[in-house]
């Protein structure tokens, strides 16, 4: 196989096209032992790219996106190229991937919603945010087995927002697991303490239908902190949020004589 | 019956042997730059002709070469890509021989395997949610039911697994060690070893489901890949720090989270 990195344009549009379709020999040095996805190298080659082969390289990539939103691809396929998209951190697929989620023109094909998610997923991994109106959209398109990509849309917009739409987005334990596998990232990523994202559950947990709410509740009670308090166990978050709230009012502004221990009578202020 | 053995049942094969040899030739090994010739060539579990319920035999592979023979530059890709197809062609292992299969695996490709293209996980968010699943609570047993009920549904590898049978069934690792260093070199994982000596790797151990059956590797499921110099035919890994074999090995269709019952820890 021809070097990738001296592969015309042309050539390394086709390379890739097959490797991520893990098609004939240019899939072949992908290593199944140890397990190598179709996408790694050539992203390490993207990264470590010279100028000209990283120019040839995101124009094919370009070309490929734009080549998968027309002839549909086959979506492990897909899911491959957008894989290679996030790695290498390609941006610009911004706008071939919005005008192919704008069109949805993916959803009436073979595996449509599916391929649909996918490109709503590759935007998202590109930190691409869309609008509040987009992502509730998206709820007839991919929401009934995919509602976690719409969440982490909507906590895009709004934090607060998209906890308040969980309860319309879940329908299953299976959709609610959807949801909560994109929880390590979303602290990762919004800097969210588990308590804080606790207490954003916790204010919507009835809401939510039967076994949804059991899976949240098993989230919460493998990590050691039960959604729910047991009768009689100080509430830590209560706790904090009085400190937090006497902090502010660290000086009262008249205090009791008598609560000082003084016998002048005299008020004093803070 | 090797492959020169194969090569003389059919006249129009003569000299492809040498030609595949020298295709396959690694010099960068130097205990032998023709190991990976020298696995299909001695491979017990693999017949010199056609042979119903067998691994595909030499011929057969001498064959499928002939159509390149004046084009030998693609003989390396053609061999890999005949290997790819004969997965899991060994003889069966009985279910009792295992009942609890050992692993050890790239962490990038547990991310991977994770951020499929059924899920709605980005590679960013499949990163994070490994990294919950396998850090976490200290204690065993609770990191188990955290990481069956997240991973649940979700497959743990790409391909194929290639994974040990624990002996004991109080101490799935014994064999392996408790170090990195010692893992990978009783399991021969040449790559973590010399080319991505920095890569974090997991271990973890599992039980098959019903539907899925351990194989014995045959040099077909080793395959051509690059860096499988590491290994040898017979059913057992060979340690990469001596002449030696180490532990009994099987392949078998990849499983998911809930077959764990051992979890997933960084190995270091």
């Amino acid at each position: 196989m021809k070097d990738s990195r001296s592969m015309t344009f042309n050539e390394l549009k086709t390379w890739l096209r097959d490797r991520l379709q893990m098609r004939g020999t240019a899939a072949a040095d992908i290593s199944i032992r140890r397990d190598e996805a179709p996408y790694e190298r050539p992203a390490e080659l993207w990264k470590s790219g010279s100028d000209e082969f990283r120019a040839n390289f995101k124009r094919a990539v370009m070309d490929l996106v734009a080549e998968a939103g027309a002839t549909p691809w086959e979506p492990a396929h897909f899911n491959e190229l957008g894989l290679l998209v996030e790695a290498g951190d390609l941006w610009e697929a911004v706008v071939p991937l919005e005008d192919i989620a704008q069109s949805r023109r993916l959803l009436g094909h073979d595996h449509g919603p599916q391929l649909h998610m996918l490109a709503l997923r590759t935007l998202l991994a590109l930190r691409w945010t869309g609008t509040l109106d987009f992502w509730l959209a998206q709820k007839e398109a991919v929401g009934a087995r995919w509602p976690g990509i719409i969440f982490e849309g909507l906590t895009r917009q709004d934090v607060d927002l998209a906890f308040g739409h969980l309860p319309d987005l879940v329908t299953s334990r299976e959709t609610m697991r959807e949801v909560l596998h994109l929880f390590p990232g979303l602290m990762r990523d919004l800097r969210l303490g588990i308590s804080t994202l606790r207490e954003r559950c916790r204010s919507i947990v009835d809401k939510l239908p039967p076994d949804a709410a059991a899976a949240m509740r098993e989230w919460f009670r493998l990590r050691n902190y039960p959604i729910e308090l047991p009768a009689g166990q100080v509430n830590l978050s209560l706790i904090v949020a009085i400190q937090s709230f006497l902090v502010q009012e660290s000086g009262p502004r008249f205090r009791s004589p008598m609560l000082c221990g003084r016998s002048e009578g005299n008020c004093v202020p803070a | 019956m090797s492959f020169r053995d194969a090569e003389a049942t059919d006249a129009t094969l003569n000299g492809i042997a040498a030609i595949l040899r020298v295709a396959l030739e690694e010099p960068g090994y130097r205990r032998n730059p023709h190991q990976v010739y020298d696995n299909m060539d001695s491979d017990p579990l693999i017949g010199m002709l056609p042979e119903a319920g067998k691994p595909a035999s030499r011929v057969e592979l001498l064959q499928h070469m002939q159509n390149h023979r004046a084009n030998p530059p693609v003989i390396p890709d053609e061999v890999v890509l005949f290997c790819r197809a004969k997965l899991q062609q060994g003889p069966l292992v009985p279910p009792a021989d295992a009942a609890t299969l050992g692993r050890v695996q790239g962490v990038r490709s547990l991310v991977n395997a994770v951020a499929d293209a059924t899920s709605g996980l980005s590679l960013r968010n499949a990163k994070a949610l490994v990294r919950d699943v396998v850090g976490g609570p200290v204690d065993s047993a609770m990191k188990l039911a955290k990481q069956r009920a997240e991973l649940a549904g979700k497959a743990l590898s790409r391909y194929q697994m290639w994974c040990y049978p624990a002996a004991d069934s109080r101490n799935l690792f014994r064999e392996i060690g408790t170090t990195r260093a010692e893992a990978v070199n009783i399991l021969g994982l040449g790559y973590y070893a010399y080319d991505a000596p920095a890569a974090e790797i997991v271990r973890w151990a599992h039980a098959l489901p019903v539907a899925i059956q351990a194989y014995q590797p045959t040099a077909w499921d080793a395959g051509a890949d690059k860096g499988n110099v590491h290994w040898r035919p017979g059913g057992r890994t060979y340690r990469l720090g001596r002449d030696d074999f180490g532990l009994s090995e099987v392949v078998h269709d990849r499983v998911t989270g809930e077959n764990l019952v051992a979890p997933i820890e960084t190995l270091s």
